[in-house]
């Protein structure tokens, strides 16, 4: 970006004066220093671009500093694997960020599988710092507005001293952090799960109400259960045990010792209700009989239904008509409470946009979030790009967008996206022989980390051309019908697309037959498996809209389950590899099978032209040799003669090179150099 | 060639029995043997059933299930325990062989296959169709299989207690069952007297039965002929063995086999070991593989390598591993791929030689891509030298590598044969000629514009002055092709699963695009069941709370 048209533009407008104190001008401006800030100003580093990570707090990840309340991190540590392959080892760290440095991980400020909070902003400093990241504190943006003129669309942020940021594009990475409310009769009586105390003393003998049953609520039921009475907790939906729907952001088992008490009817529960229509009032009980002892006045919350309260009363000590318990006589929650606590989890902040930068609300997840294209640019808000959390309405419910170790790779996917949209580069690809595509498509099933976590919402992209082909990583499923432009490559011969998903049926996840074996069953595979999808254009977007229920991609020309796997390791020559080979033969026509030298010797002899491996190897002089039977009788005799190094061109290989040539391994004269 | 009337006799008798004799008997036995054999080598003959009894597919369907049906009720038995199998085994003993099979589900077309087989080899066979049951257990089934099986249990002229029986390998279909049976009862071993290259190939049914033929000499034709009774015996039903006292083949060849759809092989006496390795590959894992690399590693892969023989190289390691020696060779592979592993097989024992022979100036490396992935893809440390090749795309590749040099890529031949001799060479022949010609021939191919194949005249001498006349006469168009190349087009040789099919056929709905929304577009388009995707049972009814579970 040119500073000079820029700071014209602003005088021309009025806006502010163009000293250097208050005006700065980036092509790309990140908007906050948390995780997904943190992960964007990694890949523009490394691009070596124009940018600036704006923070209002004095450190990056300040969200951590006080959330989760109850400072036990969900997001798994899992520092052994088994394995040294890093790419692999990702798909089991869920809370370190990708960079090029192999230690620069999170294990290396915690050991602990369930993490403290306060290591994660520990976390991010190092990140930050070892990175070299352009990260300015105690920046608080306050508005934002976007700006249009013939040369462009700018977006300008205002901070708390008046100063001007001039961006290209923005970069949204505030993270979510109002705390949801919903609006009934008596919500003012309601605790915020933001400010509650988190001393199990101070619920001593309480009864305690909480509105909600995510991961917050039930964390707080948890540290509860020792001090507190009973503890309750309502919400509109019954609780979704993220074990039985795979989605992370549902109520995971480390978080779920309620649901022990509750079934074990230890005097906690769970209720279902709307929200909207509960009111909560309060009951002052005067203590009449023994004034002089301790308090005379207890404040009970009693639940009640919104109906059942009479015209211009409020919260405050309402009748007895107005209680459930009046109408209901078993009504559930007829005993009065102590207190309420909402657990509502956090909306985006909405409030800091001018109207002409405003992205609209999400459809989904209650207009919590911002609604996003599926390369995360703002609906009507070109240059404007939500990442991290606050992006999850994308996968809402489904996949991992709005957590560490899925929006990760969605912010690799826009950094990808803005290469290519403002400086022409296209998507990295890797270019492969169709003979490869087998094992390299193998490599990727069993190590990949993106497609794994964020299943369903990245896919691996292989354009077939012949007898080449194209490999595209991660690249977001559902703009697929804008792949040109958001990628520049074009599809010529068709396309195959890698996906990992799950099963869509709800079974019962630790029952009977929940795994299916037989790889000609592997459509009815349950658990995370390999799924690819086989069309010989583009699909559309009309198609991408109506593609079958629960599908991440429309119907394709041919689809190619891979059975689940136990071990998660799709390596099984029958049930894994083969059926695989037969899917991509059929993808491109063509025999895609190996052949031993002497095969293609004789199919070259036989036939015009040999099959493609034959072609890729055998005809240019690297065939594979049918070594069985090599005995220990030829190395004997190799390695007692003493006179196998003979005069030769290449003196220090020659020794090798015998050895080579009398395993069955000639050398060729000309060796192929690389680089 | 003494089988293949036998088995058009054969199959005459089939036919005449059961429920086809009483419907259409007539029809039937104004056959001649020469005419069936006409019908059964043309591939007329499974058609042949339904064709006379009605002219469209509802008609011959109705025919054949409603004789199905008849036999179900009285010829075909059925067993749950392997109490009632001993005892069907015991009552049919030197009688009948049984045909033993086993279905998922009634109503599918491996069930309907076997019906009509049921139909037409009745009376010949004993047949048992059983759905399940503890029976399945002595069959080696552990639980039920989704697909179809069938067993044959050799109970005419077995004397022990149990009868010994033999898997159908194949896929349960009509055209299978029908083959499968016929080999059942051809001769174990036919004898020959003739050379294999003046034997055609396996004809209908049989056409997918590779051939084995066994060569013997006078003077050990005896001990000869109880190895190959032996080895038929083991082979049943997956091959036919042919003893021959072969009058042409030289003696360097101790046995040849055919493969279905290709020309003749021949077992060089020196390199016995791969024959034996394509052979038993194509005959045990020709249902499992399509691919014969990846068969013969499937097939070893009880064998261990001895990966102790390779210096370990990884991101870390790799530029004080490659520093310390003058030429270090890495072979990066992955372990699913076929090709990389039986390369690996071969890398091993050169790696165990140069240990052996104290070669101290090469050190061999060996690095799996699936482990070391940052390496294969050439990403170093930042603040480490850079690695001195590009991403390894291609599987197995063989690196050299010196210090300070970039690596070069090991761009050898993978074989050392001298394919002019061995039995590649008269396979190609073979399949150029249609028969192996006198040796030497001269033959002229792979001309650029054209398929076809030349052959210089076997009784001309080859002299330089006629073969060029002959290269012009085959120029100027004057000389007759004897034989063509195959075409350049490699289709697929194996069929895929259909998953969209199958997934169709068992849950129609489930793979099928939306249609279009027509009203209310907006309010119900949510994508991953929002906030209200869970179902919320009791409150709508009732507009109350409700209470917890009733206990």
């Amino acid at each position: 970006m040119d500073p000079s048209r820029v700071c014209l533009l602003c005088v021309l407008m009025g806006f502010i004066t163009c000293s250097p104190n208050s005006t700065h001008h980036h092509d790309y401006c990140v908007l906050g220093a948390g995780p997904s800030g943190l992960q964007m100003g990694h890949f523009l580093s490394r691009t070596q671009r124009d940018y600036i990570i704006l923070e209002r707090n004095s450190g990056p990840g300040s969200f951590f500093n006080k959330y989760p309340r109850h400072r036990k991190l969900i997001s798994i540590n899992k520092i052994h694997t088994g394995s040294c392959n890093r790419e692999f080892n990702l798909r089991h760290d869920w809370n370190s960020l990708l960079s090029d440095k192999p230690d620069l991980l999170f294990r290396r400020v915690s050991s602990e599988f369930y993490p403290t909070a306060d290591a994660f902003p520990l976390y991010l400093s190092l990140y930050e710092r070892e990175l070299g990241l352009k990260v300015q504190y105690g920046v608080d943006i306050g508005h934002i507005r976007a700006l249009s003129s013939d040369s462009g669309r700018q977006y300008v942020l205002t901070d708390q001293q008046g100063s001007s940021y001039f961006c290209s594009v923005l970069l949204l990475a505030t993270g979510l952090w109002v705390p949801q409310t919903i609006a009934f009769v008596g919500s003012d009586l309601v605790e915020g799960y933001e400010s509650i105390s988190t001393d199990p003393e101070d619920y001593k003998n309480q009864a305690v109400l909480i509105l909600g049953k995510g991961n917050s609520a039930f964390e707080t039921a948890q540290s509860l259960l020792g001090s507190a009475s009973r503890v309750h907790m309502v919400s509109r939906s019954p609780v979704r045990l993220a074990w039985q729907t795979h989605y992370v952001g549902d109520l995971r088992a480390v978080n779920n010792e309620v649901l022990d008490t509750y079934q074990l009817k230890s005097l906690d529960g769970l209720v279902e209700t709307h929200l909207e229509e509960i009111a909560i009032t309060k009951q002052t009980e005067e203590s009449r009989l023994r004034p002089k002892h301790g308090r005379n006045k207890k404040e009970k919350l009693y639940l009640t239904l919104n109906k059942f309260m009479q015209n211009g009363s409020n919260s405050t000590n309402s009748r007895a008509e107005e209680l459930s318990g009046f109408h209901i006589d078993n009504f559930s929650m007829r005993k009065p409470y102590d207190r309420v606590i909402r657990c509502l989890g956090f909306r985006f902040n909405f409030s800091i946009f001018d109207r002409t930068a405003r992205p609209p609300n999400s459809g989904n997840a209650r207009g919590r979030l911002p609604a996003v294209t599926a390369w995360y640019e703002g609906k009507n808000t070109p240059g404007l790009f939500v990442l991290g959390t606050a992006a999850h309405s994308r996968d809402y419910r489904t996949s991992a967008g709005g957590f560490v170790h899925g929006f990760r790779y969605t912010v690799r996917a826009v950094h990808r996206v803005l290469e290519h949209r403002y400086h022409g580069l296209q998507w990295p690809f890797t270019k492969l022989l169709s003979t490869q595509l087998l094992p390299w498509i193998l490599k990727r099933v069993n190590e990949a980390s993106g497609p794994y976590q964020m299943f369903q919402v990245l896919g691996d992209i292989v354009l077939l051309q012949g007898s080449h082909c194209k490999y595209l990583e991660e690249f977001p499923l559902q703009a697929l019908p804008q792949l040109s432009s958001l990628s520049g490559h074009k599809v010529t011969n068709g396309l195959i697309i890698l996906v990992l998903q799950y099963g869509k049926k709800k079974i019962d996840f630790l029952g009977r037959s929940r795994a299916e074996t037989d790889w000609t069953r592997a459509w009815k595979s349950n658990f995370l498996h390999p799924v690819l999808y086989y069309y010989n254009r583009l699909p559309t977007e009309e198609e991408i809209k109506l593609r079958p229920h629960g599908w991440p991609l429309p119907r394709p020309k041919v689809i190619h389950h891979m059975i689940e796997d136990f071990l998660t390791e799709w390596d099984a020559p029958i049930s894994h590899v083969q059926p695989l080979q037969r899917f991509l033969e059929h993808c491109v026509q063509t025999d895609l099978r190996h052949f031993y030298a002497e095969s293609c010797f004789r199919l070259s002899l036989t036939h015009r032209q040999p099959p493609l491996y034959c072609q890729h190897g055998y005809l240019k002089g690297q065939g594979l040799s049918q070594n069985g039977q090599m005995g220990q009788k030829v190395y004997n005799s190799v390695t007692s003669s003493p006179g196998i190094i003979e005069n030769s061109p290449q003196q220090d290989n020659s020794a090798l090179t015998n050895y080579l040539t009398r395993a069955g391994i000639p050398m060729s004269s000309e060796i192929k150099h690389e680089l | 060639m003494a089988l293949w009337p036998s088995v058009a006799v054969l199959l005459l008798c089939a036919a005449s029995g059961g429920c086809l004799e009483k419907a259409n008997a007539s029809n039937l036995i104004e056959f001649t043997a020469a005419d069936f054999y006409h019908k059964l080598y043309s591939g007329k003959m499974m058609f042949m059933y339904f064709e006379r009894e009605g002219n469209n597919l509802t008609k011959q369907n109705s025919f054949s299930l409603g004789c199905s049906s008849a036999i179900l009720r009285d010829e075909v038995r059925y067993v749950h325990t392997d109490a009632d199998l001993s005892a069907m085994e015991k009552s049919v003993k030197g009688k009948k062989d049984i045909v033993l099979c086993y279905v998922s589900s009634l109503g599918t077309r491996e069930h309907r296959s076997i019906m009509e087989t049921a139909f037409v080899y009745g009376s010949k066979y004993q047949f048992i169709l059983i759905t399940g049951g503890p029976v399945l257990k002595h069959l080696g089934l552990v639980t039920s299989s989704p697909s179809a099986r069938v067993w044959v249990l050799h109970c005419t002229d077995h004397r022990s207690d149990r009868c010994p029986l033999t898997p159908m390998r194949k896929p349960v279909s009509t055209l299978g069952l029908h083959s499968f049976l016929q080999l059942m009862d051809a001769p174990l071993l036919t004898e020959l007297h003739e050379d294999p290259s003046q034997i055609p190939p396996s004809q209908f049914p049989h056409q997918l039965v590779p051939q084995l033929f066994l060569f013997s000499l006078p003077e050990t034709e005896a001990l000869d002929k109880e190895n190959a009774n032996t080895l038929a015996g083991k082979l049943r039903g997956l091959a036919q063995v042919l003893g021959s006292v072969a009058v042409q083949t030289p003696q360097l060849y101790n046995a040849a086999y055919r493969l279905p759809g290709k020309v003749l092989a021949y077992f060089h006496r020196r390199k016995y070991f791969i024959s034996c390795i394509i052979f038993c590959v194509h005959i045990f894992l020709s249902d499992q593989f399509d691919d014969e690399v990846a068969a013969s590693v499937y097939l070893k892969r009880g064998m261990d390598l001895d990966m102790e023989v390779f210096t370990e190289l990884n991101r870390q390691n790799f530029h004080s591993v490659v520093a310390q020696s003058s030429l270090t060779v890495a072979l990066f592979y992955l372990k699913w791929d076929a090709a990389s592993m039986a390369f690996l097989e071969a890398f091993v024992e050169v790696a165990e030689s140069l240990l052996d022979g104290d070669v101290d100036d090469v050190q061999m490396c060996a690095v799996n891509c699936g482990e070391w992935t940052d390496l294969c893809a050439a990403e170093s440390d930042p603040s480490d030298p850079p690695f001195p090749f590009r991403p390894i795309t291609a599987f197995p590749t063989v690196l050299m590598l010196r210090p300070r040099e970039p690596a070069r890529r090991y761009g050898g031949m993978l074989t050392s044969q001298t394919l002019g001799r061995t039995p590649a060479g008269i396979d190609v022949l073979g399949s150029y000629l249609g028969s192996v010609p006198p040796l030497p021939s001269l033959i002229l191919t792979h001309n650029p514009s054209a398929a076809e194949i030349y052959q210089y005249p076997p009784r001309l001498p080859i002299s330089a002055p006629s073969v060029l006349q002959w290269v012009q006469r085959v120029e100027e168009g004057g000389e007759t092709a004897a034989g063509a190349l195959g075409d350049d087009n490699w289709p697929p040789v194996a069929p895929f699963y259909d998953f969209l099919g199958v997934m169709d056929h068992n849950d129609p709905s489930s793979a099928r695009q939306q249609r279009p929304k027509q009203e209310k577009s907006e309010g119900e388009t949510r994508e991953g069941g929002g906030e209200d995707g869970g179902v919320n049972t009791s409150s709508n009814a009732t507009d109350i709370i409700s209470s917890d579970a009733p206990i």
